[in-house]
């Protein structure tokens, strides 16, 4: 006996509503069979052209930024050869209009109006002094990245003070590629994560303030609502994904946690496979109750999907483990387009 | 300034828990001045009147609010996984984005609610009376709701994939919902969506559209 298709009486008489409800059997899928069968092609499909979409995007933003790399690393390099100061003059002490400016030397801002010969040297961690390199293990198309790139002691400032000009990077294990997750935090990582969210609240605190509002909540504020802001704020930081350009909190509740650059919704889901950092040695003894699994994974992000929201995964608190497993099911759903890893 | 911890100086229980354990952790947790959540995980709330307490983001992990008096509470952002409601008063309670997967609220109270972004997944809701709640943006995938009273509950995008439904009282159930809803019909375990999704609404006295996210998500 067919089950397809059965439509309920009470659509149009008062019978429906009395309708036996008693026995359980296998269940049937009644008016499912076009309207989620053709939108899921329909879905899948789109989601496909997506991707297509951005590897091409991704190609050819990598070869465009390899190629302005290249500029920039030939127009520094030119630069500062025309930079170097050729007379046979020895050199004086700084503060007294010296055309030489020590290498490695914080104290000139470059802007002493010495001329021509006060530029600083490229930092390491700004500026490539040579070219990329395609030979480690990296793709072609991507500008080295300071992530990948090996320690060098042979350009750049070479005393071991601090360099205002060096860029703190708290996670130098970063992935370059936006659909790898970071591999777990360790805990001098996590410190430096923590550190570095601090500070972009302390450098910006009215934005973090506006954008601590939760919409769901009347606007209040909760350590909750204060964490989604600083992992905006460090996404926004990044300069790449979803909220790269402008990004705020949507205007009501009910509509994801932030509106990104693109207008798209997006809400921001912590898997955690133990217990916060924050929580007492006390409760830690007990069993987690919030634990990652498979199954509340993929409920929570395709329930997001099903309200046409993207998702950011946080996995700050998450161990290898999982984050593979969570890699892997995004892999497998073909989830990559729709989901931003954190940190 | 987080808002989590700042209005329970001034509160106390109605009707202190009986369970002597358990009213040493709330009594210690409101004699702090910081702004540290309460940690109320494994204990047994049994009895209590909380009415009014704002245990914003803390933590009720598997404990026991059996036949508890909790109105107008605020769990907004709390963990609830596994905790167990029943029986309660919980009217005009705030689970704001609250964590409630696996909690159960047999013959609970929870008229006015607000639910709004939360996620409850695998929730037993079973004779509860939501009327009038607020369960906008809620995920309630493999939730259960027979014979539950929801009448004048307001839908927005709520995720009802695989909810249960079995005689639930939908009189005025409106808003926007996503399935498919799982029902008795015809004597026949059955998950309805789009159209006989609506019509199932419809039948029983609710008017809920059935919600796409690539055609009607803005």
């Amino acid at each position: 006996m067919t089950t397809r298709r059965r439509r309920p009486t009470g659509g149009t008489s008062s019978s429906g509503s009395n309708t036996p409800e008693t026995t359980t059997r296998r269940p049937t899928v009644v008016g499912f069979s076009f309207t989620g069968a053709a939108q899921a092609h329909v879905r899948t499909a789109r989601q496909h052209v997506t991707r297509t979409r951005q590897a091409v995007d991704n190609a050819q933003t990598g070869t465009s930024n390899t190629a302005r790399t290249y500029r920039d690393t030939e127009a520094t390099n030119t630069e500062n050869l025309g930079g170097i100061d050729t007379t046979t003059d020895v050199p004086t002490a700084r503060g007294d209009q010296s055309t030489t400016t020590p290498s490695g030397s914080t104290g000139g801002d470059g802007n002493d109006g010495g001329g021509g010969s006060n530029n600083p040297p490229p930092s390491r961690t700004d500026q490539p002094a040579n070219p990329p390199s395609t030979d480690s293990g990296g793709s072609g198309n991507e500008p080295p990245s300071r992530r990948d790139a090996p320690p060098s002691d042979d350009d750049g400032p070479d005393d071991d003070g601090p360099d205002e000009n060096r860029d703190e990077d708290p996670l130098p294990r970063r992935p370059t590629d936006p659909r790898e997750p970071h591999p777990e935090l360790t805990p001098e990582e996590r410190a430096a994560l923590d550190r570095h969210l601090a500070q972009l609240e302390q450098d910006d605190p009215e934005r973090f303030a506006e954008l601590s509002k939760d919409p769901d909540h009347n606007g209040k504020v909760t350590k909750g609502s204060q964490d989604e802001a600083r992992i905006a704020m460090d996404l926004h930081e990044r300069g790449e994904g979803p909220f790269a350009g402008d990004y705020r909190r949507p205007d009501g509740p009910g509509q994801g946690d932030f509106i990104d650059s693109d207008g798209k919704a997006q809400d921001m889901k912590g898997a955690h496979s133990d217990w916060p950092p924050e929580v007492p040695e006390h409760v830690r003894e007990r069993p987690f109750p919030n634990a990652y699994n498979e199954a509340d994974f993929r409920e929570t992000v395709e329930g997001q999907f099903d309200r046409g929201r993207d998702v950011v995964v946080d996995t700050r608190n998450a161990n290898q483990n999982d984050i593979d497993e969570m890699r892997r099911i995004v892999e497998e759903e073909g989830w990559g387009g729709r989901i931003t890893w954190y940190p | 300034m987080a808002e989590s911890p700042g209005t329970r100086s001034d509160w106390a229980p109605a009707n202190w828990p009986a369970d002597a354990g358990t009213a040493k952790e709330l009594r210690d947790w409101l004699a702090k001045a910081d702004d540290s959540e309460l940690y109320a995980l494994d204990l047994d709330f049994t009895g209590a009147d909380l009415s009014g307490g704002n245990f914003t983001e803390g933590w009720f992990s598997r404990s026991r609010l059996r036949n508890a008096v909790l109105r107008n509470v605020s769990f907004a952002r709390a963990h609830c996984e596994g905790t167990d409601f029943s029986e309660s008063d919980l009217s005009g309670v705030d689970f704001v984005k609250a964590f409630g997967r696996e909690s159960h609220f047999w013959k609970t109270k929870l008229r006015g609610a607000n639910f709004t972004s939360a996620e409850f997944n695998r929730a037993d809701f079973a004779e509860a009376d939501l009327t009038g709640a607020n369960l906008s943006d809620v995920l309630l995938t493999r939730a259960t709701f027979s014979n539950a009273n929801l009448t004048d509950v307001v839908a927005d995008k709520t995720v009802l994939r695989n909810t249960v439904l079995d005689s639930a009282d939908v009189t005025g159930f409106s808003g926007t919902v996503i399935g498919p809803i799982s029902v008795i019909f015809r004597g026949q375990r059955s998950l309805l969506d789009g159209a006989d999704l609506e019509q199932w609404f419809a039948a029983r006295g609710g008017k809920v559209t059935r919600f796409y996210a690539d055609r009607d998500a803005t």
